[in-house]
């Protein structure tokens, strides 16, 4: 008998064969007893304090539950919550989470990692972690640098970030880690904010909810080495036309909102293969894309992905996506060992010196660095469900080589409604800020 | 026609990598071991799946060893060499023994294949082979006829060639090859004419023996002698295999192998892969590190974590299993040791990993080490480190290599009831506060406390842990505590070890022989042999051979103490000898080989003999 030929059910949650609680729990009980060290105004204690508030809801037993996190500021996250927990090493953790929840179906598995911890050096796992699809939740703090370590740049940091170790700039391009995650195949990603705990927590919820691997990036404020990396996203008079709600089966708008709730501006299909920016004034909603988080082919979900400007969220000014600007997103090659500088439409790349190669490089891409801060949250892709539901995709859907085969199954649909982003509330923040710092390196 | 009796036989198949040497040798090992002759079997392939054909380094060679008593290693020098073309008989005929038999297919002795290798004359014309008795026969063309009902293509055709040779030596050594025609049978039963064509063949092979007068002798070798019991023949990866899975049964955890693909491990992935039956989960992973991450989770969730490789992928793994040191949770970590560094001799045999088992993670991360020291035993070897791992929460190494995972042996099959049993004793709740680093005060043993277990949520990881609440602690005296207390559970399981078994037949330790020589691993088999010959010429030698690699058994420095001398073979440049002098301060003699093979006896011998006669008569 061959794997896929198991006769795997269809139509499983993500918590389905976890041990549901006897009673009603609280936020308190899956609070450790271990004094929360992250500096003041971090970021963490908000998605800490989501968690800590969403695990009562999720109504499985406490003893069931495994958080597994690898080396960061943001892993350190298992230690104050109390379930099982394991800090692992740095970069590892999903593949000590698949270990966990291949030889355990009981559990509720989860992961909590850095960008640097996800992206860089746990590259590896992430990706093969997505597409293997073993029942999991990943929770990716995107703060777009090393904290732990003070302040190097991290492979979401953008292009020209100047840090401890990259005093004139980085030159590397960074990962978008939606696109990233779609593109390894990953069956449920989505993305949040620390600072919108309402939007936070449904993103919680459906991703649970979700069996298979779930990604979920939160965007994450590291208040000591970079300050304001979210700014344009949550400062109230940016925000609505800096993120871009998706909801399932709505149409997909943003910015400022009229009476019926939507936004004057829309995504419709590009001419290409993109997505293109429209006033809804004169398209009108009908010609809007209308967002599918359980389609079984990704493409759009990555189209829409790539309007997330990665390289100048935090310092560019709010701008419109000028017409056209797609033609743009050539990435950069290096020529002689150096990166390519990204080129203004009709510039041409003239030979410089090496020496002065570098420095230009920069200065031009500091120089184009107008693009808008903008960025799609919420459940992207929710793929399982449909290619279930189609009875596709059953042999992808099966985790393991092997002997054991514990298949993942899929989840019910549960397209959960997305709110658009509210404001930071800074009580939450400020009320942790008498909270010691400890040695911070590791 | 004569049949003339002999005690033992060395036999090697040598050919191109794409002849099929190995599955003749592999088929004629296994009618051996049907027989009931003691056996022990070498292969010897190039890495490269299909190195350039007809040169020495595609030459791809099997040899087997067998006898009716028990023997240890593959032996030196083949009594006999089978040599499908011209470069399989320049690479091998240096090892044959003077008066020894060479079959070669004359089909192949062409003047081109002979250029190839550097033969400017058939070798078979020259008279350069007079020792021995050269029989030249066209088995390509014997073969092709024998076959050609079957309506095959002249390639296909002569590729069933290995097995007329086969069918031959079976002859010629008094074999059966009905276990061998039920093995084509079966695996060739989707393609009828190649099965029957094979088949065939090893008929022609057998009848060319009977019937024609090249042979003016055949050969008997007897069963061998030994306790009663069910035999078969097995490779040490095979038993590894087994092992691990007595080991979950035993203990009555789910066996978990998180693994990467490498040369010489795979097999045992491979082997695991077909055992859900018994509990066993494999996991291939997208890299070594990713391989024991998933054994340490699975470990962590209550499952035997395994993760097996090799040299190359002990080093990704090495802070992982730092984790599992400081998480004090059981894991095994198997090395099939092969020639290095990087990349090395993929395909052959060294035992240079030791030091990198011993020392090669950061910090003080004492692990401990056991090593099999021949192919069956790697059963055993499984179940013992299981023991250790599960008892004490440690990952534990295991050292086998490339010599022992393919080599094999006839191995008697244990009565599952008389392996130990392992005690997982989980931890459970009793209403007190939970104390994960908490310890037994025998075994210095932390509590496992299963996810699922209501009452005792705890948080482990890689900072260091305070003593017994196992919070994060960064307190110096702490710190201090706590390596000492990893160390000092390592050291504690000496205490579990049977006492080091001496082989003197001279007496008593201290009594008759004054050298002691002492091994680990896979070279147990060629030391045995070599101190049976030095025996044979008259001389006084102790033998003994290390099981556990760390810790030591506590009455080894005793026992090297009561010699004049110890010896050490091993191979590598010396990483035993490095160990003992500096626990024991015993000025131990390493005898040293990184050839990519095993010990040969009669060198080893030789070896041991200057080292006695240096002792009994010193300059
Ligand atoms: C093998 C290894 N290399 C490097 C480090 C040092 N290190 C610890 S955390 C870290 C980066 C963490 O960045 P990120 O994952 O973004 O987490 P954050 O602190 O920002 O939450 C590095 C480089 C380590 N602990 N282990
Ligand atoms: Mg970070």
């Amino acid at each position: 008998m061959s794997t896929t030929a198991l006769g795997i059910p269809s139509f499983r949650s993500g918590t389905e064969s976890v041990p549901a609680a006897e009673g009603p729990q609280t936020a308190k009980e899956f609070a450790s007893d271990q004094e929360v060290r992250w500096c003041p105004g971090c970021g963490d204690y908000a998605v800490l304090k989501a968690v800590q508030s969403f695990l009562p809801d999720l109504g499985l037993r406490r003893e069931n539950i495994v958080f597994v996190s690898g080396i960061g500021c943001s892993s350190r996250f298992p230690y104050y919550l109390d379930t099982y927990g394991m800090h692992s090493i740095h970069g590892r953790a999903p593949s000590i989470a698949t270990g966990i929840a291949t030889a355990r179906e009981d559990l509720s598995v989860w992961v909590v990692t850095g960008d640097g911890d996800a992206l860089s050096i746990g590259g590896n796992h992430l990706i093969h972690a997505l597409r293997r699809n073993v029942n999991m939740t990943i929770l990716l703090f995107n703060n777009r640098i090393y904290g732990l370590t003070k302040g190097q740049y991290s492979p979401t940091s953008e292009i020209g970030k100047i840090t401890k170790s990259t005093p004139v700039g980085s030159l590397d391009h960074p990962f978008n880690p939606v696109s990233l995650a779609l593109g390894a195949e990953a069956s449920f990603v989505a993305r949040t904010i620390d600072s919108d705990r309402k939007h936070l927590t449904s993103v919680l919820a459906a991703a649970a909810a979700h069996r298979g691997t779930s990604l979920v990036e939160i965007y994450q404020n590291c208040p000591i080495f970079n300050d304001g990396a979210f700014d344009a996203i949550k400062d109230p008079d940016t925000k609505d036309h800096a993120i871009i709600p998706l909801e399932h089966g709505k149409p997909i708008t943003f910015g400022t909102r009229g009476a019926d709730g939507h936004g004057d501006k829309g995504l419709t299909r590009g001419p290409a293969s993109g997505i293109e920016v429209v006033d809804v004034a004169q398209t009108g909603l009908e010609a809007l894309l209308v967002h599918d988080a359980h389609h079984p082919d990704p493409s759009t979900a990555f189209a829409i992905s790539r309007l997330t400007d990665s390289g100048y969220l935090n310092r560019s000014p709010h701008r419109h996506l000028p017409p056209g600007r797609a033609a743009h997103l050539r990435r950069p090659r290096p020529p002689t060992g150096h990166r390519r500088p990204r080129h203004r439409r009709g510039q041409r790349h003239r030979p410089a010196h090496p020496a002065h190669q570098r420095r230009r490089h920069l200065d031009r891409r500091l120089s184009t660095s107008t693009r808008p801060a903008r960025t799609p949250l919420h459940d992207l892709c929710d793929r399982a469900a449909l290619r279930r539901r189609q009875g596709q995709g059953l042999r992808r859907r099966v985790p393991l080589s092997t002997a054991s085969t514990r298949a993942s199954g899929c989840c019910t649909s549960t397209p959960t409604s997305a709110s658009t982003a509210a404001p930071v509330s800074r009580s939450v923040l400020r009320r942790r800020s008498s909270t010691r710092t400890t040695s911070r390196m590791s | 026609m004569t049949a003339r009796e002999l005690d033992r036989v060395v036999i090697r198949f040598a050919g191109d990598s794409g002849d099929g040497m190995q599955l003749t040798g592999d088929r004629f090992t296994q009618d051996t071991a049907a027989f009931g002759n003691d056996l022990s079997t070498l292969p010897n392939f190039p890495a490269e799946i299909r190195a350039p054909q007809g040169t020495i380094p595609g030459v791809s060679s099997f040899q087997v060893h067998f006898a009716n008593y028990d023997i240890l290693t593959p032996g030196d020098r083949p009594d006999v060499l089978v040599a499908m073309n011209p470069a399989a008989l320049k690479a091998n005929v240096g090892d044959l023994a003077k008066g020894a038999t060479i079959i070669v297919d004359a089909h192949d002795f062409t003047k081109r294949n002979l250029t190839k290798v550097g033969y400017a004359e058939s070798p078979l014309d020259d008279g350069s082979l007079g020792d021995f008795a050269v029989h030249a026969l066209d088995l390509t063309g014997m073969t092709v006829e024998a076959v050609k009902e079957f309506g095959l293509s002249r390639k296909d055709a002569a590729r069933a060639k290995n097995m007329f040779a086969l069918g031959l030596v079976s002859w010629l050594y008094g074999r059966d090859v009905t276990g061998t025609v039920s093995y084509l049978t079966e695996k060739f039963a989707g393609k009828p004419a190649i099965r029957d064509a094979n088949v065939a063949a090893v008929r022609a092979g057998w009848n060319f023996g009977e019937t024609t007068e090249t042979f003016a002798v055949s050969y008997v070798v007897k069963p061998a002698q030994v306790p009663a019991g069910t035999y078969r023949n097995i490779t040490g990866n095979l038993a590894l295999a087994y092992g691990l899975i007595a080991a979950g049964v035993r203990s009555g955890l789910p066996v978990f192998l998180g693994s990467y693909p490498i040369t010489p491990a795979s097999d045992i992935l491979h082997e695991l892969s077909k055992h859900k039956a018994f509990g066993v989960t494999t996991l291939q992973a997208e890299d070594e590190i990713a391989g024991i991450g998933a054994a340490i989770g699975a470990s962590f969730a209550g499952s035997l974590g395994v993760t097996t490789t090799s040299g190359p992928g002990i080093a990704l793994k090495s802070e992982a299993i730092g984790l599992a040191v400081m998480t004090e949770l059981p894991l095994l970590v198997i090395d099939v040791q092969r020639g290095g560094p990087s990349t090395g001799l993929p395909t052959k045999t060294e035992q240079a990993d030791l030091l990198q088992a011993m020392y090669g993670r950061n910090g003080e991360a004492p692990v401990p080490i056991v090593a099999p020291q021949s192919p069956g035993d790697c059963f055993a070897a499984a179940v013992e480190a299981a023991r250790i791992a599960i008892t004490y929460r440690t990952p534990v190494m295991l050292l086998s290599d490339g010599y022992l995972a393919n080599g094999s042996e006839p191995w008697r099959i244990p009565d599952v009831q008389i392996l130990p049993t392992i005690d997982p004793a989980f931890a459970t709740a009793d209403g007190e506060a939970f104390l994960p680093y908490s310890r037994d005060p025998e075994t210095l043993a932390r509590p496992w406390a299963v996810p699922g277990t209501a009452g005792l949520e705890h948080r482990i990881g890689g900072l260091e842990k305070a003593d017994g609440h196992g919070n994060i602690s960064y307190d110096p005296a702490n710190h201090d505590l706590m390596v000492r207390t990893r160390q000092a559970k390592v050291e504690r399981i000496a205490e579990s070890l049977p006492p080091l078994e001496v082989d003197d037949p001279s007496g008593p330790p201290g009594s008759g022989a004054k050298v002691l020589v002492i091994g680990w691993g896979s070279t147990y088999g060629p030391i045995g042999a070599a101190c049976r010959r030095v025996r044979r010429a008259g001389y006084h030698v102790a033998q003994t051979h290390l099981r556990h690699l760390n810790p030591f058994p506590n009455d080894l420095g005793d026992i090297l103490r009561r010699y004049d001398r110890v010896v050490c073979p091993e191979m590598n440049l010396g990483q035993l000898s490095k160990l003992l002098r500096a626990e024991y301060l015993v000025d131990v003699r390493p005898i040293t080989s990184v050839r990519g093979l095993p010990f040969g006896a009669e060198q080893l011998s030789e070896d041991l003999i200057a080292h006695l006669t240096d002792v009994e008569d010193p300059q």
